[in-house]
């Protein structure tokens, strides 16, 4: 123990570390060190709450510190945009973005406006060329530049940027020019930061001449930046990089590091660099892709269509594949840009797959199941994975990752990795359906279902799927059987249906307790079947029909009754009754049951339709068939199917868009063979994947999605494709954002003429055109809050069902106020959210049931904000229709307790609120969802 | 006094308000987030000498900003990062300006009969050595560990960690001379 006083100084060690040093300089030495002790015992005390921050000077902070973010995010779109206006043989060094490219970045650019009015831009709109929102981007920098805040360093980074416009533009000399101005007034402090700019603007320089051919005036550019590095280690910003390339091109060694030198800075290489590197040697020829990888860009045959980043909400997708010596290499991908530069390092990181390894891509390596993280997931850990493995740790790391193994055999052949930056996942079904559009290539189709089936045939999600969709059919027929009041002690039923595409009616469900009477159903009786589905109705026989026993679908009975079901286009299902005594079926029974099945068809054709999209692994269908307006839903759905025509399903995002779409295919009937659904993004899609999409003999329904992103070969492809007679060649059906115009009053339904487009040079008229002949518009879910609770149920099942198999979950035990708390919710990502939260909600809950707190976590993990009620003081008519009727009762009456406190009021406000309406009772607020924008 | 640091136990309701100066007006008074108890423990975790308010300040400031931006975070574990990256940005901000280290070294200066200035330039480059330097010359020099301790502490030679300290002290009194630590 030292016997020292508190900050005295520590003359041994002193005397140790200076043993040569003057008496004066060990002086210094122990005042240094009592001064640091003294501050090391202040920092350690200074743990009181009472802090001497003084509000106006944090205020003042806080300004500083937003501006500063601000005019970063606004750099960061600019290099957004400025990367493909580099032609790819550029030396154009440009540093990597910031942070990730969120909508976070409007708000962040909003500080910026509340400056000044020559400040105030949005983020340029997709379609926005990218020079042209570059130029615009430019001016709000310059504006900056102009502005009496504006710091010197801001103001000359404006006129780096600009610079930089000038050479995209090839104006090399009016660049040069200005660069020398720049590096002329930039002050001679040799302080680190100003030393960092300087050395950007010679790394702009130096590109600059590089481009013009001009390597002697390069290596004189790189020369004024003081001494270069001589090797990649050594290496501190871009411009010593370029020093060592050019000392390379001189002849120098250091070449093959070079990118790694660039990357360990912040900076892409450039294109031109990477030219150059390819014609290097044979050395460079052997990082080739692999012919799998080939297949993955879409060079070599085969579909190849990924998901994009906003039709999952994920900040990053990529797919991997491993190459024939077992390393990982990088296929396409779609990266936040501020994620782009740090994809390729990242790869190299886990390039050589380890067993031993902890990181979420090497478990899915090795599992070859899917890999789910998500943080703050229960189980602990998921924190420190997510950290280790995601592409870029240091700007934060995801909420979420998924790594979906792709196989083939039992061996892994690549992973398709998926990053969020909310705990927004994709199901399981549709992360199948995800993967299967990600590698449509025939030969990855088939490892990425072999990769997500492994292990799960017996308890996997799929089986899970199966197992649900045959029992969910079963409870189905039997509330129908339930409602025809048969007397089941001596009778059986059997219910068919047509749950494939082919049109073969298939058993689904059977029941009836005379079992022990009539045996088990065989194959005979089928020609009842056939009479029925050809003239409808109904059919009654006897044992001694059509060669006696062999006529009937149980071998002890002795008559029976053949009901067909109607559907839209013909008979959709048949109900077999038989019974064990002959003549047991009167005619008015038969007649009253006909007449009973065909009031309740409704009902059979949301559940085939259902079946139908969850035996083909969409994900399912969640249709009502008693909301007021689900009828006529499924009437358009149906009038959509059978008109066979290319359309355009148009909506927010997460409303259901490829849902319906999926509907519209599921409901039409085969023909000609045709009965594949092939599903595109448009995102990465080749001209090639489109003319092999068309070009299917098999193929009824291609559904792109998020056309207004084709790209301008891709609409001429497509618009080529459409000439074809459409008998001759699948049909279309499109997906795409709501359109301004009819954002105001929004109604699905098909129609004649499409949206007035503005001219845009970069969309094919025709194309367009023509797709807006037929547009449909799916309203958002918060103009039909009526659907809001069986969606959620149905979410709620579909992830119990699949996405933990094994851990049993329950939805909610308090039904009642979990789903008012859903339903009054706005759900700016509609369904998205909607099963965000559910989701979370269910993890929460971690096997019991849902309760009110459960969900109310929920929401605040994954980063959304419940409303408490809806406003009162002018409530849409709709809200409170809706509210009425998802309460009413079980007699169809309303509950004006229950829906007052589903929209958050006092009773007495919904009373006065219903006055004001004029409603007061349930068929009228069921007239008024029937109007309703589906 | 707790030994650990954890915010009020409500503490993401702070982060609820909406525009960041509405955030930063909440979290000031009374420090609900412990931001002062945090910023004494990772500053002394990562071996700095920083003014403890003005990390402090800046903490709020990213915070404020990130949860106005961001909505609430999940974990504390994100404040933790901010104040992580606030002591980064003083250690930053102190190798651009003087003014920037605060009155808290200038008052201890006077104290030990130095130049505020000098003291002020030894703490920037002190501040601009690597990690392993100054949790060498921390033990050694501050918290007073004795040699052979210390280097087994630290899983180096006594001559590897004896080296590491000399080179902060050599830096330091260059930079209270006069040279370039600025």
């Amino acid at each position: 123990m030292s016997s020292r006083p508190k900050g005295a100084p520590p003359e041994d060690a002193v005397d140790l570390l200076l043993p040569s040093a003057s008496e004066d300089e060990r002086e210094i030495a122990r005042e240094l060190a009592t001064a640091f002790r003294l501050a090391a015992i202040e920092t350690a005390d200074a743990r009181s709450p009472s802090t001497g921050i003084e509000p106006g000077l944090a205020q003042a902070a806080l300004r500083e510190h937003d501006l500063g973010e601000a005019l970063l995010g606004l750099q960061d779109v600019m290099i957004h945009h400025a990367g493909p206006c580099r032609g790819p043989s550029s030396f154009a060094v440009l540093p990597r973005p910031r942070a990730p490219y969120t909508e976070s970045l409007q708000s962040l650019l909003k500080l910026l406006g509340r400056r000044s009015e020559e400040l105030q831009f949005r983020l340029p709109a997709p379609e926005t060329s990218r020079r042209a929102a570059l130029l615009d981007l430019l001016e709000v920098m310059k504006a900056w530049g102009r502005h009496p805040e504006a710091s010197e360093a801001q103001a000359a980074q404006g006129r780096l940027w600009e610079a930089r416009c000038l050479h995209n533009d090839g104006e090399l000399a009016r660049s040069r020019e200005l660069l020398e101005d720049i590096l002329s007034s930039l002050p001679g402090s040799h302080d680190r930061v100003h030393r960092r700019f300087r050395a950007e603007v010679l790394a702009e320089l130096v590109s600059l001449h590089m481009d013009a051919g001009e390597l002697e005036e390069a290596k004189r550019a790189v020369d004024r930046g003081g001494p270069s590095p001589r090797l990649p280690a050594d290496v501190r910003w871009n411009l010593d990089s370029l020093a060592l390339a050019l000392d390379w091109l001189a002849g120098g060694p250091s070449l093959p590091a070079l990118d790694g030198a660039f990357l360990r800075f912040g900076f892409d290489i450039p294109g031109g660099w990477r030219e150059v590197l390819q014609r290097v040697g044979p050395q460079q020829a052997a990082t080739e892709r692999a012919p799998l990888q080939a297949g993955a860009e879409g060079t070599t045959d085969g579909f190849r269509s990924l998901p994009s980043r906003s039709e999952l909400g994920a900040q990053a997708v990529v797919f991997l594949v491993v190459d024939d010596q077992g390393r990982l290499r990088r296929g396409a991908a779609d990266v936040a840009p501020a994620l782009e530069g740090a994809v390729d390092q990242w790869v190299r990181r886990w390039r050589h797959v380890d067993t031993e390894s902890h990181s979420i891509l090497q478990a899915a390596l090795r599992g070859s199941a899917p890999e789910i993280v998500i943080s703050g997931a229960p189980g602990g850990g998921s924190d420190d994975s997510l950290r280790g493995s995601c592409i870029d740790a240091e700007r934060g790391w995801p909420q979420a990752v998924i790594a979906l193994p792709l196989e083939q055999g039992h061996e892994v052949v690549g992973v398709l990795w998926m990053e969020f930056a909310r705990r927004m996942l994709p199901g399981a079904a549709r992360l199948q359906s995800v993967a299967e559009r990600a590698v449509g290539h025939p030969l990855l189709r088939h490892r990425v279902g072999a990769a997500v089936r492994l292990g799960e045939e017996e308890h996997g999600p799929l089986a899970l799927e199966d197992q649900s969709v045959r029992r969910d059919l079963h409870q189905l027929w039997a509330e129908l059987v339930d409602e025809l009041a048969l007397k089941t002690a001596e009778r059986r039923w059997v219910g068919f249906q047509r749950v494939g595409s082919t049109g073969d009616l298939v058993p689904v469900a059977s029941g009836g307790a005379g079992g022990g009477l009539l045996g088990e159903p065989s194959s005979g009786g089928l020609w009842a079947i056939r009479r029925v589905l050809a003239g409808g109705g109904f059919l009654r026989y006897e044992s001694d029909q059509d060669g006696g026993r062999s006529s009937m679908l149980h071998p002890g009975a002795a008559a029976g009754v053949a009901i067909a079901v109607p559907g839209f286009s013909g008979v959709e299902a048949v109900l077999i009754i038989e019974s064990a005594r002959g003549g047991d079926s009167r005619e008015r029974d038969a007649i009253r049951w006909t007449e009973a099945l065909e009031r309740r068809s409704n009902v059979l054709q949301c559940g085939v339709l259902d079946h139908r999209d969850r035996v083909h692994q969409g994900g399912g269908l969640v249709l009502d068939a008693r909301a007021p307006d689900e009828v006529e839903r499924l009437t358009r759905i149906q009038v959509l199917a059978s008109n066979r025509s290319d359309l355009i399903i148009r909506g927010e995002a997460g409303c259901g868009r490829r849902t319906i779409a999926r509907a519209i295919h599921h409901a039409r009937r085969a023909r000609n063979g045709r009965e594949e659904l092939v599903q595109l993004s448009c995102f990465g899609v080749q001209t090639a994947d489109l003319e092999r999409a068309f070009a299917g003999d098999t193929v009824e329904t291609v559904v792109l999605t998020d056309v207004d992103r084709l790209d301008v070969d891709g609409q001429v492809t497509l618009a080529r494709l459409l000439d074809r007679e459409i008998q001759e060649r699948p049909r279309l059906v499109a997906t795409g954002a709501a359109s301004t115009a009819r954002d105001a009053a929004p109604a699905e339904g098909a129609g004649s003429g499409g949206p007035t487009v503005s001219f845009d040079p970069t969309r094919h008229p025709d194309l367009y055109r023509n797709l807006g002949r037929v547009e449909v518009l799916i309203p958002p879910l918060r103009q039909v809050r009526h659907r809001i609770p069986a969606l959620a149920r149905s979410l709620a099942g579909r992830w119990e069902r699949s996405a933990r198999p094994g851990v049993p979950m329950l939805w909610s035990d308090e039904s009642d106020g979990v789903e008012s708390i859903l339903w009054r919710q706005p759900w700016e990502g509609n369904a998205i959210e909607l099963e965000a939260v559910v989701r979370q909600a269910l993890l929460r809950a971690a096997g019991a049931a849902v309760g009110v707190a459960d969900l109310m976590a929920a929401f605040r993990d994954v980063g959304l904000a419940p409303l408490s009620k809806l406003s009162s003081r002018s409530p849409d008519v709709r809200d409170v229709a809706s509210a009425l009727w998802t309460t009413r009762t079980a007699t169809g009456r309303v509950n004006k307790t229950r829906a007052a406190a589903y929209c958050g009021w006092d009773p007495n406000t919904l009373a006065a609120r219903l006055r004001d309406m004029g409603i007061s009772e349930l068929q009228d607020a069921e007239r008024l969802l029937e109007d309703s924008p589906s | 006094m707790r030994d650990q640091w954890s915010p009020v136990p409500a503490w993401r309701r702070y982060m609820r308000v909406g525009e960041a100066e509405e955030v930063l007006r909440q979290i000031i008074p009374g420090d609900p987030l412990r931001l002062r108890f945090l910023a004494a423990a990772r500053i002394t975790a990562a071996a700095r000498v920083l003014d403890v308010d003005r990390v402090v300040l800046r903490a709020m400031v990213r915070i404020s900003h990130g949860a106005a931006l961001g909505g609430p975070p999940a974990s504390e574990r994100w404040l933790v990062e901010e104040m992580d990256q606030a002591i980064e940005d003083t250690v930053e901000a102190g190798a651009l300006d003087l003014d920037a280290v605060g009155p808290f070294l200038k008052g201890l200066a006077s104290g030990v009969g130095l130049e505020s200035e000098a003291l002020v330039r030894c703490c920037v480059a002190f501040n601009r050595r690597s990690h392993d330097e100054r949790v060498a010359f921390w033990s050694l020099m501050l918290a007073d560990e004795p040699l052979e301790e210390a280097a087994r502490g630290h899983g180096v030679s006594p001559t590897e960690l004896a080296q590491r300290s000399k080179r902060v002290l050599s830096a330091m009194l260059r930079a209270a001379d006069g040279g370039g630590a600025i």
